[in-house]
Parts: structure tokens; sequence; C-alpha cells
């Protein structure tokens, strides 16, 4: 990666992330926000997300915001001004913290996706929410989990023990910012960014473990052949199907850390089965750029459209 | 040996009994209560406050098994006994093995004590009237706030991390306090003779900055130092806090040696230390609860109201 790339990963996660925001929350606020809703647990640790509700004109839909970056994930980054338009729309907003690289790899990470999905889910009465009126959103690895939710959402499994496990991780509804979409072809066929390559700097979400059940530990999976199936696993345009939800993305034809092929890619198998889609390409744009919060206004639309009341 | 590690694995705290939660319990249990954040994910305790006649002191429960720590694991009954007494309690959840190794357990275990200390006004106790108890995996992480509690650090830009981790009273059961010496001498259980047991907590690994990455630590003279400073023996100084442990001279999971060890070694130190060796037990038994009693008079010893 070119440090120019680089700096705009550390722009991107400015934007997404770090903006300042006044920590007290005036009492006028147009919402409420609970902190830390504990919706998973493992390892003996909690995984949290805040929620992010309208005080007036709840429309009954709830958008996941997904908390990343890079997969760093971290609840100081959350900052209600960033999803400004969806509150003013009435949407009530799922603020999703994630297992974080370097401790967690993306397989563990979409374990955590997916948990927090079923979880909103089994809270909608509680929230008032539709529990199939729920879309994602996020930039970035945020927008390729996102993706990952559109298109490997699944139905849970009814004999789970935990009644959470057995409700649906499926979204109704996907837009995102320059999602990474195929690790295995990532700006051009052939070209590998598992942690290396353009993403050598991301090594640590792509360092793939497994439980070895002799040894009783977590071992590294060094099989390049397991690591590129992993890679397969994890990369959502393989993932597409005519029942995946309908997706947005709006994506800089500049961006060298996340091409816009990758956005292309996905696009054009989404039109093949016929998945409603579109991509707006920004002209000059990289990876992230001033005045993103408009495009929040595309987005938004997205989701009025197919997340409207049935 | 080998098998004597692999028994570590399967030790649950069988012996304690569990009790209905009714409302005439001598506490209030507060559930979840966030210590740490790290990685993107929460550490929480959960807090039980007496219903009568607080006595300004607090104990800390170290839940875990094998190094291995769940919420699931707490067992509200633990509490009966230091809550009747005024106590209130700080049930703490570490990250479990095995994902995570020792010293990111220890880690964990540092804050919670920074923590509960920065929470004394709220819970009402004295933050200089703090006892740290647990068994097995929970007694040798009580023994290593004991003996390598730390002040804190004043540059600290969270204002928690300035306090001491330093505990003024440690009770415990058959705790592992001697890695690099486990049943005999130079038995290393964080070897590789005794990865077949218990592997994973010892898996150490640190941050490559250059790849952005944790990488696992090879190099065995690192791994032993790092065996030692996991090891409360190493630890022992003539401030370290009035120790108590309960063992089983027929524990063949944790080797009474082990605790014999370390009380020589406060002993040297003229540190107050006791050893009740109970005869013919293994790695917990039925009656454990009763001895519960013995655990709180050490406290109620220990921590005095000044």
């Amino acid at each position: 990666m070119t440090s120019r790339s680089r700096n705009s990963f550390f722009v991107l996660l400015l934007i997404f992330c770090a903006a300042p925001a006044s920590r007290a929350l005036a009492a006028d606020e147009p919402f409420t926000r609970t902190q830390d809703v504990i919706y998973g647990r493992k390892f003996g640790t909690a995984l949290t997300l805040d929620v992010i509700a309208p005080k007036e004109n709840a429309n009954g839909a709830a958008i996941i915001w997904v908390i990343s970056g890079g997969w760093y994930s971290n609840h100081d980054s959350i900052n209600p001004g960033n999803v400004g338009e969806y509150l003013k729309r009435g949407y009530t907003i799922f603020a999703v913290v994630h297992g974080s690289q370097p401790k967690f790899t993306i397989p563990e990470v979409l374990e955590d996706m997916h948990r927090s999905v079923r979880f909103i889910r089994s809270r909608a009465e509680q929230y008032k929410i539709d529990p199939n009126r729920i879309g994602i959103t996020g930039g970035s690895a945020g927008g390729h989990l996102s993706l990952m939710q559109g298109t490997t959402g699944t139905d849970g499994k009814a004999d789970a023990k935990d009644p959470i496990d057995r409700l649906s991780s499926r979204v109704q509804a996907v837009a995102c910012f320059f999602p990474p979409t195929d690790f295995l072809n990532y700006g051009k066929p052939g070209e590998n960014a598992l942690g290396v390559g353009i993403l050598k700097d991301f090594k640590a979400p792509f360092d793939f473990k497994e439980y070895d059940g002799a040894l009783r530990a977590f071992v590294p999976i060094t099989d390049e052949n397991k690591r590129l199936e992993i890679g397969k696993a994890i990369s959502p345009v393989y993932h597409v199907s005519s029942d995946d939800a309908p997706a947005l993305i709006v994506h800089g034809d500049a961006d060298t850390l996340v091409p816009i092929q990758q956005a292309e890619i996905i696009i054009a198998r989404f039109k093949e089965v016929q998945v409603p889609c579109d991509l707006v390409v920004k002209p000059g744009a990289q990876h992230g750029w001033a005045g993103m919060d408009k495009d929040q206004l595309t987005m938004a639309d997205w989701f009025d459209k197919y997340l409207a009341k049935k | 040996m080998k098998s004597r590690a692999a028994f570590l694995f399967a030790f649950v705290l069988t012996g304690f009994s569990t009790c209905a939660c009714a409302a005439d319990e001598p506490f209030t249990r507060t559930e979840d209560v966030i210590y740490h954040r790290k990685h993107g994910i929460v550490l929480t305790m959960d807090v039980f406050t007496p219903n009568e006649k607080p006595n300004g002191a607090a104990i800390v429960l170290v839940v875990s098994g094998s190094w291995r720590s769940s919420h699931d694991n707490i067992r509200p009954s633990f509490a009966a006994e230091y809550c009747r007494r005024g106590y209130t309690l700080f049930t703490v959840v570490h990250g479990s093995s095995p994902r995570f190794s020792m010293p990111e357990i220890l880690d964990d275990m540092h804050r919670a004590l920074r923590f509960i200390r920065s929470r004394a006004e709220q819970y009402g106790f004295d933050p200089q009237r703090i006892g740290v108890t647990g068994a097995s995996a929970g007694g040798h992480l009580a023994l290593m706030i004991g003996t390598a509690g730390s002040a804190g650090d004043p540059q600290a830009q969270d204002p928690i991390d300035r306090l001491s981790s330093r505990v003024q009273a440690v009770a415990c059961l058959f705790p592992p306090t001697d890695l690099l010496n486990y049943g005999v001498k130079g038995f290393s259980i964080i070897g590789a003779d005794a990865t077949k047991g218990v592997r994973a907590p010892f898996d150490f690994q640190e941050y490559d900055e250059t790849s952005r990455a944790f990488v696992t630590i090879t190099d065995q003279n690192r791994r032993a130092e790092i065996g030692r400073q996991i090891s409360p023996v190493y630890h022992v100084t003539s401030d370290d806090p009035p120790t108590f442990i309960i063992h089983g001279d027929a524990d063949v999971t944790v080797p009474l040696q082990q605790s014999k060890l370390i009380i020589e070694k406060f002993k040297e130190a003229n540190v107050p230390c006791e050893l009740v060796v109970k005869p013919g037990k293994g790695h917990g038994w039925p009656e454990i609860g009763q001895d519960v009693p013995a655990l709180a008079d050490w406290f109620d010893k220990y921590l005095p109201k000044k």
C-alpha cells in the first residue's frame, strides 16, 4: 500500500470514526441513545451495540450501522452525528461494535455480525421496529460486512439452545460505501488481498485460525488452499443469489485501497441474478471524501424504497 | 505429569451448592458492569451489594477455572456468605482461554481492580479494604493480584489506570503458584511436555508493529521468562497482603507443593500467611462450600475497619 492510500484509510477513519462530537448529549437532541446493550458473549467477553432512536416520527424500520474501518471496531467511534439523515427520517439505528482486529479475524467478526442481527430482531418489540424491515450500512470494511450480511444472512438454527440463535440473520436492504467484495480478485483478476498485496497492512484480520481439539488451542491456518477457501467464504461476491437484499454502493473511481472494480463485480453479479442494485460512482473520489454526508441522502432514499412499510 | 495438567481442564467448582434466587437473599445483584474495553469487546463483572449492614470492605471473586471464564459461571450462592457479613462482592469475568492467553487475562485482572477501586464511593466501601479470592486458576489470579498488584500509572490517559491494582488480603483455594516448577522442581507446565493439557493460556503472543498483527512467541527463553512473570511465587515481597490458602493433599491437578512453595516464600518475607491442608482431598470436594467461612474469616481479620 502506498502511504497515500494508507493516509486515505485514516481519512476514512476520521470521517467514520473519530469525527469530533461533544460528549454530552444535549437534552434537545432529536434522538435517545442507549449505550452498551450486550448482544452476544464469547470467550468471557461481551459484545455491545448502541441503540440510537429518534424521539419523534419513528418509522418502524431499523438500520444497522456497522462500526468498522479496516476491520477495527471501537465503541468510541460511534458518533450519532454521522447518521443524522437516517434519524431525521425516523429510522432506529443500531450501531454495532464487533470484535476488532488485530485480535479478531474476519471469520470471527462475521459471527459477531450474524449474532447482532439476530439479537436486534429478537428485540424488535422492545425497540418498536418491524423485524422484517432491517437495513444495514457501513463504509469500507463496514461496507464489506454490510454486503456479507446482505448476501449470507441465514435463517436461524431451529434447534439452537439460545432462542436468539433461532432467528434469521437476514437483512432487507444494504447501502454502503466502497466495500471490498472479492479478496481473491482484488483490483484485477487473480490479485490476492488476504492480508497481502494492496491489503498488506491489514494482515491481522486475515490471520485465520481454527480450534484444534487435540491441543485445545487455536492454531493458525497456514495451508494456502484452505486460506483461499476461507478467502472465498468471506468475499460477498461468491454468495450473491436471487434472494439477496437490494444493495446500493457508493464508490469513488480513484479509490486505490478498495478499487472500484470491487463494487463493479458484485453489482454485475447482482444484475445477473436480478437483485435490485445500484452503483453510484463518484468521479475522482478516493477512499472517503468531504461531503459524504450528502451521499447519505441517496442511501436513505434507498432504505426508504426497500424498507417501506408493507 | 501430563495427566495432571490435563485435569486442569476438567476442573469445575462442583462443590458449591446453587440456591434458588429467593427474595430473601442477603444481596442485590447488578449484572454486567463494564470494567474494560479492548479489541472492540467489553469485559464485565457482576456486583453483589449487601442488603443489610455493609461493612465498608470489598471482595473480588475471580470467576475462573482452567483460565476459562464466563458470565454463566457466576454462582450467586458464592456471594451469600460474604454479603451476609457486609462485604460488597465483585465477581470478575476475564477474557477466557482458549482465545485469550495468561498475560492478557492478567491485564484484565489488574484493570478490574483499578476499576473497582474507582467505584469505591459509588458502592460505599473503603478503597484500602479490598480482598481477592478464587479457586484453582481463580486462586492463581488472586495470588497474582496479591503479589504483583501495582501502583497506577500517573501519566495514564484514563483516570482509572492511574489507580492502584493492589489488594489488602488474599484468601484462595488450591492455586498454581509456580508454573516452571509444577509438582516437581524443573517441570514446566508451560513447556512442550505439557501442551496436551493446557496450551491455550500459554500461547503467548506479541503485537508486531511491522506486520500489524499478533505473532506467537516461540523463543523458549522468552517463554520461560513470561512463565516467571505469570507465576506468583516469583513476585513475593514483604509488602504483599496477608494470604490464606486451602489445599487438598491429594490434589493431582494442582499439587499441594504449589501452595507450600509460596507459603514458604511468604514466611521468608514476613508476610502474614496460613496454609490449611485438607487431608485426602483432591481438586475440589463436595462440601467445599463449608470452607468459605474460613476464607471470609481471613478477610474479617485482615480487612478491618480503620
